[in-house]
């Protein structure tokens, strides 16, 4: 019965007349509803928490010439979000990324939506805890498909240096403008999460469809060639009962996270 | 007297259709004179429309297309100011296909949109940022006032992208440097596996 009655399928834009069509199933489905059912997605959002929830593994690497890129395919699936919060913080996420080990900046791509919206392609980048946020839109991806999303370390010869390219597929995004090695810490840590603001909302995938993270890689530091991610010193990270992950599996580079 | 009961019945009949039609564009914005802005750090370039450029889609319709979209939602109340909508020739730079030789076909160039650009908008961007590092606390991502742009296909009317940034933000400073600005000179212990 989860997400059924709840979450944010934003009714805002419907005609009239599906409305009262809908109210009236909902009315019958509530009444025919077991009492026992769990609500996902409610309709009230709790606190929230500005840092995020993380659902899925990190890296952080433990040498300097570990890893300079990271990518996945990632299933994409609708995550509900909780009702009472309809602003840009409200979000359900998933997406690959790069960051210097302090945490200060980051590169990542991935998909995300908002209440209400349609789940959309997007690649986000920061250089330092003083810089600000950079943070664009792609396509719209279609519900249930994979897609290869990429953090690509290159370098710029008109620039003079290396920079991340922000990928989905074969098509960038946008890409950083510094130099990954002088400006951020090493070693870079690598992630693959899905990602909330509210314990109410949920990360795409549910049990009965997973969001699946697979061939998962590295891009390794010393010859610029990509590598499959291994278990050596990976961190998986669960927020709350309420979402939950798969093991990584070390042999095929793959795990799965969903909404309980 | 009954003519004037027919005029006001038509007068306000007229002011009725006349409040649905502005139920399109509920949300107040300017129109300034279109300037070059350049958004260095994700590449767009929203240039002045070629002069007497022909659009199917009025401002109010790109506006009602951002509104509907739910992207970025709530920025309208955070913005300073009502946004400004603006006929612009717009141009990602960076966003294109990565080509067999490596080089990069731009996808979006000299398109012309409707530009919505709401100023000001406390931004700490769409996620939390890295997750937090076990063992550390989490750090706070702090809100940069950031300008949030939407824009719309001029003619088809679809949104072609939207993006948050700092305009002329160009952090971007050629550091003649290659690998290891905080690296050893060693070698990696050991080999990478396949």
């Amino acid at each position: 019965m989860k997400n059924v009655f709840m979450g944010d399928d934003g009714p805002r834009n419907r005609r009239p007349r599906r409305l009262v069509l809908c109210a009236t199933l909902l009315g019958l489905a509530a009444l025919l509803a077991p009492t026992t059912a769990n609500a996902t997605a409610g309709s009230k959002c709790g606190t929230k928490n500005t840092n995020g929830y993380f659902d899925g593994y990190r890296n952080p690497g433990n040498d300097v010439w570990n890893w300079e890129g990271t990518k996945a395919n990632i299933t994409v699936r609708k995550g509900l979000v909780c009702d009472a919060d309809s602003s840009s913080s409200n979000t359900s996420s998933a997406w690959a990324m790069i960051a210097p080990d302090n945490t200060y900046g980051w590169a990542q791509s991935g998909y995300i939506r908002w209440w209400g919206s349609s789940i959309y392609h997007f690649a986000q980048h920061k250089r330092s805890s003083s810089t600000g946020y950079t943070t664009k839109l792609g396509s719209i991806p279609t519900t249930g498909s994979t897609y290869t999303y990429s953090e690509v370390s290159y370098w710029n010869s008109t620039a003079g240096q290396w920079q991340i390219n922000e990928m989905v597929n074969s098509t960038v995004i946008q890409h950083t403008n510094w130099n990954t090695f002088t400006d951020w810490h090493e070693p870079l840590a690598v992630e693959w999460f899905g990602e909330t603001k509210y314990r109410e909302s949920d990360v795409p995938g549910l049990s009965t469809s997973k969001a699946h993270f697979t061939n998962m890689q590295v891009q390794w530091f010393s010859d610029d060639n990509w590598y499959a991610a291994s278990n050596s010193a990976l961190n998986g990270t669960t927020d709350s009962s309420r979402w939950a992950r798969s093991a990584f599996s070390a042999a095929n580079q793959l795990f799965d996270i969903w909404t309980v | 007297m009954r003519y004037r009961l027919i005029l006001l019945s038509l007068l306000a009949f007229a002011s009725a259709c006349g409040a649905g039609a502005n139920t399109v564009s509920l949300v107040h914005y300017n129109s300034p004179p279109v300037q070059d802005r350049k958004y260095p750090g994700n590449g767009t370039d929203l240039a002045p429309a070629p002069s007497g450029a022909q659009h199917r889609i009025t401002a109010d319709q790109a506006m009602l297309t951002y509104k509907k979209s739910g992207v970025f939602p709530g920025v309208a109340s955070q913005a300073v100011g009502p946004p400004d909508v603006s006929l612009v020739s717009f141009s990602d730079n960076e966003q294109g296909d990565v080509q067999a030789d490596g080089s990069i076909k731009l996808k979006v160039q000299q398109v012309l949109s409707w530009a919505i650009v709401f100023h000001g908008v406390p931004w700490a961007g769409i996620g939390g940022g890295p997750a937090p590092v076990p063992g550390r606390t989490a750090l706070t991502q702090a809100p940069v006032p950031e300008d949030i742009v939407f824009i719309i296909d001029a003619n088809s009317g679809q949104l072609v992208t939207a993006f948050a940034d700092v305009p002329g933000d160009n952090t971007q400073g050629p550091v003649p440097s290659e690998k290891g600005g905080t690296s050893s000179s060693q070698s990696p212990t050991q080999a990478p596996s396949p």
